[in-house]
């Protein structure tokens, strides 16, 4: 090689490793933060073993990849055989031209595509949750076809036609020629189109995001849910624990493939010839790889029965459907909720019970899953406009309070508020503010007041905005005092003027980036939920300090645990909602969210309030005289389609400008 | 010999005859569900005014300047997604030809190695590895503080449409480099020699030789970069600051409001363009390869 | 000698064009038979007939008497060497030698035994663990053999076997197979497009053109006594002119009249005559039967090629005897030198060396050895 190109390829592959290397090195971090190293740990990796979620998704994510590469093995191997041998010119290219379309048709469409073709299927043959497990294998199987088809082929064309017609003379049948002779032939080929599917299957995000269902979500799903508090450097440690295992896998079948051993089993090979034993029997090698084989498959339909019946058929099965990190989930000493109810139901009642908990991005994500009918959930804890909408379309069950005693702990604050006005079908989980954090390093105090801080001239270039439209108007509305939930467009227009003035002055449009861009100083000033200022503030580089303080009018969201109209199991759902009202974990989720708690047990607990802090507890819990009154004036109420597409044209509007 | 006849094409319906129909059932009616919705409204009645809307639906931009002008929403939007398609799939072309070729030209065990290597980030979540590019490209990121360390000054790129092209680059390099690889790996290097010998320069030997030859990798690169590229909306949504509103953001903002039939349009509308380009992209090099025959 | 295998009245075409045109054919037991002519001729299809890899249109072939039109080729005992022989590349040196025995479940002991000796045979000893893929050409050429021959078919179809190897590896393996095929006793069925190859080695020629059987015969017979132009022509060089059978004996060619052997036509009869270059003798001008003028001379070792033109017909002519370009030359023709032939659909397409040259044979030799 050249100077040159030895340079430009090692350059090239330094670009190529650079975000693994950023990965690997803050997967040893000891803040939480992805931008500021401060010092070396190990605990993001007990995090990860510790985090049953996690690891369920990773399990996922195998088990879907393993049986979406074995079966479009499989059948794109008989595919690529049966287009070979087919005799029809024209039924040959349309069925290539058919192939391809996955390949060249963007997942984002061909997720859609199938998604549309889910839900109707559903909604005609009337099952109640047609997004499964089954239906993402599906997906992943469809978009996997083409890549094993594709490798397969070519070498079919290529393959010396009399190989098959030298077996059958010397005694195969034409079934056993393949076997014993195409197939091994092909071995290469079809390795490869399984490790493409594989590959493929594992990474896939934004098929699986349209296609994915009840109870079985897998990693980059979860990755992508991980809104509410961003993404966590166990990630990290785990992509860089990926990494390694490929790492050793490769090697391995890198060395075991090397001449060395190839000469190393030629050696093995001559020293049974010399002691007089005849090579290894083929048959018996024959059988080693049919056994292999079989072995493959075993696991394959192994796996798909296990996690059919995992997701689908025990009998006492809760499915949950939460926002991304919004339970305490046993992270750093915290309380494990989920595996705790198991647990505690299986005392209390003598059945196993087993949750299913996935997580949705956000309300509208949520409903647009409930709403095409094609999931079936069991608690889900949605925002309170959303809320409001549900039940104005029959969504939502009302709740047995008789199974959910712990509701009396419940502050009369939260209790008839506009979205359920009768107390029938929520029971709130927490609360928060809207308020504005900024860097006291860099944003003069005298300027920290109001809204007009994120409009303030001085700070262009350094000012986050949220990235979805109802926050973002939101912020507009508050500073000019139109009411946030107004049918006046012409209100909205003028929000929109005013997001359009603050445009030149934003440096991103955030939502959980929010996080790492506050934390390490890349932006002053942001709008975000009072929690989730103490996650920032623990782990601020030292060059950054950070500051809150609420606007005058500001945004009061409740979010409330719901049972869904899909429900399958009501009582269960009760109980476990009323599980989460008690006094240990309200405390735990409390902790872990970092939200404020409309339950008397938490916030009028000594512990807790040692364990939040003087500061925290003024901030997350302002003075709750005449909470009703201020929260119905400024909580977002939900609002009519057209009017709601019309927003949405106008943040298109604001986008593209 | 009609005995023999069924029995061969019974063996190639049963080999081929599941993936006939998992094709006709998940591939083909799938897209005509998009179809379906595309010219349907909520309540499934025919109806052409999400694909008109796609194309006359309007914004009042402010451009530098200051002046306002009326604009195409979904036009704009458009435009802007192919405009960075069609970017970092030249930059892919350009990175990934010249690699592909050098991996071609070494050693078995090398090029083995190093192709493993390429295919080694693509087993990293892409959502992971997007988050990571951010904390290297941010202002205060891996980047800057290095640069700083130099003394070569901070430069400004997270949010520009310069990350989101990294991004793009980085997360599809590996599909240009695999196709191009395979084609080069197979090319008989001499033909090289011979245009060589026939008196043909280095750079011609590229233009007359290497590049026809390696052609059919060429365009299966394009294609696999240029398509989910074209529909990214993750990149743009953490490498572009929010500042880019792309294609996939429009759909994923469709679906998500739950607008279902602008989004199938939308999707529809990209569906037919792209399947279209993609023949007009084929007839094309088809000519220039081959002079009119062949993939 | 028993027949093994009858072709009857076999036709078979391909997309609407006719391959093999009412072929007819015995092969008898322990003969080694060789199917000889140009390519696309219709020799690679009648060997698969045999092989049972197609099957016949119309017609029937037999077995041992048996019809085995519907009998797939693993179920025939018959084997192949395939063209580019068709060795299993996953399996070693042993391994595919061993296959037939494996797939007939031969007890171990036995397929190492039987294995050994093929491969002793083929003199391919101490090659068992190697790769096939590491093998010359002429190596895996023997194992191709070694695995037909292995599993003792009675019958053993080799298409074109040599084709790729080169002229010295080539003439070793004629000969090394017509040893085998003596040794071993089994029908061989041989298809080369390579007359000199076929002369040498077999008993019987089927010289084949246009899905037709020409000529069958022993070597001597078709180069002798070629029953038309284009058998003259396709084995060994011919002189073919236009003549008439004056009657028994007298033939009138080239406006001179020769006596010859041969008879049984008509009085005045138009027909094709054969004269071989070796078989003229050159003479001085005024004692030559015909008198032409020489146009060229090539040296070709062992004798020089003559190009002579007679009356703007140009005969070709060996000899040993050196002549110059220009020179007027006679020639003189023996009796016994000359064959007459019935005229047929080939008249008048073969036997003038007007557009010859050496390069050109070759050339369209190497073309052929491509294609089948």
């Amino acid at each position: 090689m050249k100077r040159a190109s030895k340079i430009f390829t090692f350059l090239m592959f330094l670009f190529l490793f650079a975000p693994l290397v950023i990965l690997l090195v803050f997967s040893f971090n000891e803040a939480r933060s992805l931008s500021v190293f401060s010092g070396f740990s190990l605990k993001w990796y007990k995090e990860l073993f510790r985090d049953t979620e996690t690891l369920n998704t990773v399990r996922n994510t195998i088990i879907l990849a393993v049986c979406a590469a074995g079966v479009s093995t499989v059948m794109g191997t008989a595919a690529a055989v049966g287009i070979h041998r087919m005799r029809s010119k024209y039924l040959r290219s349309a069925l290539d031209m058919v192939t391809n379309i996955p390949m060249i048709n963007p997942d984002i469409i061909t997720g859609i595509s199938m998604m549309l073709m889910f839900v109707f299927a559903s909604r005609l043959f009337g099952f109640a949750n047609s997004l499964s497990f089954i239906t993402l294998l599906i997906a992943h199987i469809t978009f996997c076809l083409p890549y094993v088809i594709l490798q397969v082929l070519p070498r079919l064309r290529q393959m010396d036609k009399s190989l098959p017609e030298a077996a059958m003379d010397l005694g195969c049948t034409p079934w056993g020629a393949f076997w014993k002779v195409e197939l091994p032939e092909l071995m290469p080929a079809i390795v490869t189109g399984m490790i493409m599917a594989f590959t493929l299957s594992l990474d896939d995000f934004v098929i699986s995001y349209f296609t994915t269902g009840t109870g079985f979500q897998t990693l980059p799903i979860r990755i992508y849910n991980m809104t509410k508090k961003t993404v966590t450097p166990d990630m990290y440690a785990l992509a860089t624990i990926i990494f390694f295992v490929i790492l050793a896998l490769l090697l391995l079948s890198n060395l075991t493939d090397s001449e060395d051993s190839q000469r190393l089993r030629a050696a093995r090979k001559a020293k049974r010839a010399a002691k007089g034993r005849p090579p290894m029997d083929p048959r018996k090698q024959r059988f080693l790889y049919a056994g292999g084989g079989c072995l493959a498959l075993a696991a394959v339909a192994a796996a798909v029965v296990f996690a059919v019946t995992e997701t689908d058929n025990k009998p006492q099965v809760l499915n949950v459907y939460n926002w991304g990190e919004y339970i305490s989930d046993g992270s750093e000493g915290s309380m494990d909720v989920v595996k705790e109810f198991e647990a505690w139901y299986k005392e209390e009642y003598g059945r196993p019970v087993q949750v299913n908990y996935t997580t949705f991005a956000s309300n509208e994500d949520m409903y647009a899953k409930l709403s095409q009918g094609a999931v079936s959930y069991d608690v889900i804890i949605p925002s309170d406009y959303m809320i409001e909408r549900m039940i104005g379309e029959d969504m939502l069950l009302p709740l047995d309070f008789d199974n959910i005693p712990n509701y009396e702990h419940i502050a009369d604050n939260f209790r008839g508020l506009y979205y359920d006005p009768e107390n029938v079908y929520s029971v709130p989980y927490t609360y928060s503010m809207v308020g504005v954090i900024y860097n006291a390093n860099e944003v003069d105090p005298a300027d920290a007041v109001g809204w007009d801080l994120m409009w303030n001239e001085k700070y262009a270039g350094r000012i986050l905005q949220f990235n979805n439209s109802r926050d973002a108007f939101g912020t507009a509305m508050y500073r000019a005092g139109i009411d946030v939930n107004t049918t006046d467009r012409t209100q909205w227009d003028r929000a929109l003027e005013a997001l359009l003035e603050q445009r030149r002055l934003v440096k991103s449009y955030v939502m959980d980036e929010v996080y790492n861009m506050m934390e390490a100083g890349e932006g002053a000033v942001a709008a975000y939920y009072a929690g989730d200022y103490f996650t920032m503030a623990d782990a601020q580089a030292p060059s950054v300090d950070l500051r809150f303080y609420y606007p005058e009018a500001t945004n009061y969201f409740v979010d409330a645990m719901c049972i869904p109209s899909c429900c399958q199991n009501k009582e269960l759902a009760e109980i476990f909602i009323n599980y989460m009202l008690s006094e240990e974990p309200a405390i735990a989720n409390a902790e872990y969210t970092w939200y404020a708690s409309p339950n008397d047990l938490v916030y009028t607990n000594e512990d807790y309030i040692d364990e939040m802090g003087e500061d925290a507890m003024d901030i997350l819990y302002p003075d709750l005289e005449g909470f009703a009154d201020h929260y119905n004036a400024y909580a977002y109420r939900n609002l009519d389609g057209e009017l709601l597409d019309y927003i949405n044209t106008l943040w298109e509007t604001l986008k593209i400008n | 010999m009609t005995k023999k006849k069924t029995r061969a094409s019974l063996v190639t319906g049963l080999a081929g005859g599941p993936y006939e129909l998992w094709a006709v059932i998940f591939i083909l009616v799938p897209l005509a569900f998009v179809a379906y919705y595309a010219f349907t409204d909520n309540a499934f009645h025919f109806t052409t005014a999400n694909i008109t809307r796609f194309f006359t639906a309007t914004s009042t931009v402010t451009g530098s300047d200051g002046a306002a002008g009326e604009v195409h929403t979904y036009l704009v939007i458009a435009w802007r997604s192919i405009k960075l398609a069609v970017i970092s799939t030249v930059v892919c072309l350009l990175l990934g030809y010249p690699l592909a070729y050098i991996i071609s030209r070494a050693s078995p065990r090398a090029q083995k190695t190093m192709m493993t290597l390429i295919m080694i980030p693509m087993w990293m979540n892409f959502l992971i590895r997007t988050y990571a590019w951010m904390t290297i490209l941010q202002d205060t990121g891996i980047l800057n503080n290095f640069l700083a360390k130099l003394g070569l000054g901070r430069i400004h790129i997270i949010g520009t449409e310069t990350a989101v092209i990294i991004g793009m680059v980085y997360d599809y390099l590996p599909y240009m480099i695999m196709p191009l690889y395979s084609i080069m790996a197979k090319m008989d290097y001499r033909l090289i020699e011979a245009a060589r010998d026939l008196g043909c320069a280095p750079a011609g030997v590229l233009r007359r030789v290497i590049l026809p030859l390696s052609m059919p990798g060429v365009v299966n690169g394009v294609t696999m970069v240029l398509i989910p590229s074209i529909s990214t909306f993750y990149i743009s949504q953490k490498l572009g600051d929010g500042m880019f509103f792309l294609l996939g953001d429009a759909i994923e903002g469709q679906y998500v409001a739950n607008n279902l039939h602008f989004a199938a349009a939308i999707a529809f509308i990209l569906m037919v363009a792209l399947l279209a380009a993609m023949a007009v992209m084929r007839a094309l090099t088809d000519r220039y390869t081959y002079g009119g025959k062949g993939t | 000698m028993d027949k093994i295998i009858e072709l009857k009245n076999i036709t078979k075409s391909y997309d609407g064009e006719a391959v093999l045109d009412d072929i007819s054919l015995d092969i008898y037991d322990n003969e080694f038979i060789t199917l000889l002519g140009p390519s696309g001729c219709g020799k690679t299809t009648t060997l698969r007939l045999i092989g049972g890899f197609e099957t016949p249109d119309s017609g029937d072939i037999l077995f041992g008497g048996e019809r085995i039109n519907d009998v797939p080729p693993h179920k025939r005992n018959v084997n192949t060497v395939f063209q580019r022989y068709a060795l299993f590349p996953h399996l070693n040196v042993f391994e595919n030698v061993a296959f037939p025995l494996r797939e007939r479940k031969v007890p171990r002991d036995e397929i190492t035994e039987r294995v050994n000796e093929m491969l002793a045979m083929v003199a391919l000893k101490g090659f068992e663990h190697r790769s096939v893929t590491s093998l010359s050409g002429g190596q895996q050429q023997r194992v191709a053999i070694a695995r037909a021959l292995v599993g003792k078919p009675r019958v053993l179809l080799l298409d074109e076997p040599l084709a790729a190897l080169d002229l010295k590896l080539r003439k070793d393996m004629q000969q090394e197979l017509k040893n085998i095929q003596k040794a071993t006793g089994i029908t061989f069925i041989f298809v080369t497009h390579d007359q000199e190859e076929a002369l040498s080695m077999s008993d019987t020629i089927v010289v084949m053109s246009e899905g037709r059987i020409q000529q069958i015969g022993t070597s001597q017979d078709v180069y002798n006594e070629p029953k038309n132009a284009f058998v003259a022509d396709f084995i060994g060089e011919s002189n073919i002119v236009d003549g008439v059978m004056l009657r028994d004996k007298l033939v009138s060619f080239s406006g001179h009249t020769f006596p010859c052997v041969d008879g049984g036509f008509g009085a005045n009869e138009p027909v094709d005559v054969v004269v071989r270059p070796e078989d003229v003798d050159i003479v001085a001008e005024d004692k030559g039967m015909l008198t032409g003028v020489v146009t060229s001379v090539t040296f070709m070792g062992v004798h020089y090629e003559v190009i002579v033109d007679i009356g703007g017909f140009k005969w070709m002519i060996q000899t040993t005897d050196f002549v110059d370009v220009d020179e007027r030359i006679g020639l003189y023709i023996e009796p016994d030198a000359i064959h007459i032939m019935k005229k047929s659909e080939f008249s008048g397409l073969y036997g003038d060396y007007a557009s010859f040259s050496n390069e050109f044979d070759e050339l369209s030799d190497a073309e052929s050895e491509g294609e089948e």
